[in-house]
């Protein structure tokens, strides 16, 4: 059932079994769980089931660090969250984004890849994927026409995505969620506050406000927080009428090792003979799949770098299109998504240089068998890049959000070694050569490029069984308080390679089994 | 073994070059990717990178560095092997890390070398 909170008497008291903070892709995916079974689940979206301006502005902070996108536009406070305005892309995480490392500082999750197998075919299917099957082998044998690039197995191996359509879950789960009887589904329904009992070990309730002055208390026997890495940080932090930094924060890290994917075009990939690139491309028809150059594990600890992919984009193309970081920079999330990638020429004598400079590239030597080389770089976990609180209140009264989003030295140079060895590789397969852009050229250049990012936030509340490593357990349990469990990605300690929505689906169901078992 | 004739989507541009000079200027899978003015760009940039000065006969010598010359007589004319020789050594190169970053190409030293031959033979 659905609820307005704006139409509730102020100072209502609401009570269920389960109460879960934010309805997008990760909290509609716990909702969804629970439907028909015995448990009242109250769900609290902020938003309504539309974009929402005034709704929106919650949102907004300060950025610092390497450049960011707008905190106001890089997620979006309405039912169904950043699931409405992604791209799709789906792979899990690769078995050594999950293993200690030990050329990287505070990596290694407290599970295994194993542990989540189970849960990623059901985020298939919550997903509207395929089966879960990301091996090139199956999908060659669905379409024998996918040649991958003769490279040595052992050192370069092609990683598999899937598009999701994409699944809006606002849009696809709305009429599932409403219908569900145990399902209460309040909009316009903002946690400002979480309260704890005296000695902080349990979570009594939690304070909703909104725009029609409305306030409400909510009472649950187990409270799950699944408002995006950045906001689920930033009420945790801000819950400190008891705990003064904030609760689940004894050992300041709430908010800490923010991750992105740092991306940028790196290079350029020219073949010597025109062969079938069709695997590597953005897919037009179904199913929709691509594959990824990635390094092996083993040649990943060879070389100490960070795990890392490279795509194609056919280099005609690409060298029109602009970046992400300067086509999603607009405050609002639907001007900015809705951007155009390729360079927009208002001017006549721009046209016609851009016209002229088509004519001479089509006659460029090999520009038919030529390709941009994009990098999605894992993001080292580090301290330093992180959620803080402003001093500056939002509208409903809550501390805002900055982000200083702190890339260290070591994404390059990994990013330099994985082209480096992409040359290398293609070199003896003898089919065509690599060439580095600028920024990678000098060993000694540590200065950051500009880098884009996927709009994936990770790791704020990060996983670890040692509390003083992590905020939330294995079970996604806040350390110290019972019945306070953080979903989504902001639990991941490392980043991987991959687009983060298939993981936290997976992750969110898998909680949302824990959390049945113990309720 | 594929026809030269085949292979050879350009050629020097000095009338009298050889066969073997062809095939010495010809980094065989890059002159599939680049046109001359981008060889020769290579070549002048690996000329300049180098603190010593270089000439056409030591970088002969340096491609040929590990071809087993039987018959020397034949050497101008009998260029199959050396093909074989040079596509071989160019793998070799990337197979043991003897790479070189020229104006953000990775290359094999050798083809590096052929495009500084083809420079200088053409300068």
């Amino acid at each position: 059932m659905h609820i307005d909170a704006r139409k509730l008497d102020s100072n209502s008291r609401i009570q269920g079994d389960i109460c879960i903070i934010g309805a997008g892709a990760s909290g509609i995916s716990i909702a969804l769980e629970y439907i028909n079974t015995p448990y009242k689940v109250i769900l609290l979206e902020g938003g309504g089931f539309k974009y929402d301006d005034k709704v929106q502005n919650l949102y907004k902070g300060e950025t610092t660090g390497q450049k960011y996108y707008p905190m106001k536009s890089s997620r979006l406070h309405f039912f169904g969250g950043a699931s409405q305005h992604w791209g799709g892309m789906c792979s899990p995480l690769d078995d050594i984004d999950f293993k200690k490392r030990d050329w990287v500082e505070y990596s290694g999750w407290p599970i295994s890849k194993k542990d989540l197998i189970p849960y990623y075919k059901k985020a298939q299917i919550n997903l509207d994927l395929g089966p879960f099957e990301y091996n090139l082998d199956y999908w060659q044998k669905q379409i024998p026409s996918l040649t991958p690039f003769p490279l040595n197995k052992n050192i370069i191996w092609n990683k598999m995505w899937q598009w999701s359509p994409p699944t809006q879950f606002g849009t696809k789960y709305k009429d599932t969620i409403i219908k569900a009887k145990n399902i209460h589904l309040y909009t316009y329904a903002n946690v400002v506050d979480i309260s704890a009992i005296e000695n902080i070990s349990s979570i009594e309730e939690v304070t909703v406000k909104n725009h029609a002055g409305k306030t409400h208390k909510v009472k649950a026997k187990q409270f799950i927080l699944a408002c995006g890495a950045i906001q689920n940080a930033r009420l945790l932090l801000a819950s400190n009428s008891q705990s003064k930094n904030g609760l689940g924060n004894e050992n300041d890290l709430v908010g800490r090792f923010f991750m992105e994917h740092p991306e940028i075009n790196s290079a350029e990939l020219w073949l010597s003979n025109l062969q079938s690139v069709d695997l590597y491309l953005f897919p037009e028809k179904k199913p929709k799949i691509r594959a990824e150059l990635a390094i092996t594990e083993k040649t990943q600890r060879d070389l100490k770098i960070l795990n890392g992919t490279a795509s194609l984009i056919p280099l005609r193309e690409a060298r029109h299109y602009k970046t992400n970081m300067e086509t999603w920079q607009d405050e609002n999330p639907i001007i900015s998504h809705s951007n155009k990638r390729s360079i927009q020429l208002d001017n006549y004598w721009d046209k016609v240089k851009f016209k002229v400079n088509q004519i001479k590239e089509s006659q460029e030597k090999g520009i038919d068998k030529a390709y941009q080389l994009y990098v999605r770089m894992e993001q080292v976990p580090n301290p330093l890049s992180r959620i803080t609180l402003d001093n500056e209140k939002d509208s409903l009264g809550v501390p805002r959000a900055n982000l200083n989003w702190d890339v260290t030295s070591f994404e390059k140079d990994s990013i330099r070694k994985l082209f480096e060895l992409l040359g290398k590789q293609f070199g003896i397969a003898d089919i065509g050569r690599v060439k580095l852009l600028e920024f990678l050229r000098d060993k000694k250049d540590s200065k950051n490029p500009p880098y884009s990012g996927g709009w994936h936030h990770i790791g704020t509340t990060r996983m670890s069984n040692d509390p003083k490593q992590g905020v939330v357990d294995s079970n996604c349990k806040v350390h110290g308080i019972n019945n306070l469990f953080v979903a989504g990605s902001g639990c991941f300690p490392t980043s991987g390679a991959a687009n983060p929505t298939l993981t936290l689906v997976a992750l969110s169901i898998r909680l949302a089994d824990h959390v049945k078992r113990i309720t | 073994m594929t026809s030269m004739a085949v292979l050879l989507p350009f050629t020097s541009c000095n009338s009298d070059s050889s066969d073997l000079n062809s095939i010495l200027t010809l980094p065989i899978t890059l002159s599939y990717i680049l046109d001359k003015e981008k060889i020769t760009e290579i070549g002048e940039s690996y000329i300049g990178d180098l603190q010593e000065n270089i000439n056409q006969k030591y970088l002969k010598k340096l491609i040929l560095d590990g071809y087993d010359i039987k018959d020397s007589s034949n050497l101008s004319t009998d260029t199959a092997p050396i093909f074989d020789f040079l596509t071989q050594k160019i793998k070799h190169d990337f197979d043991t890390n003897n790479i070189i970053l020229i104006d953000g190409w990775i290359l094999s030293k050798t083809e590096a070398q052929q495009c500084a031959y083809y420079f200088l033979i053409n300068k």
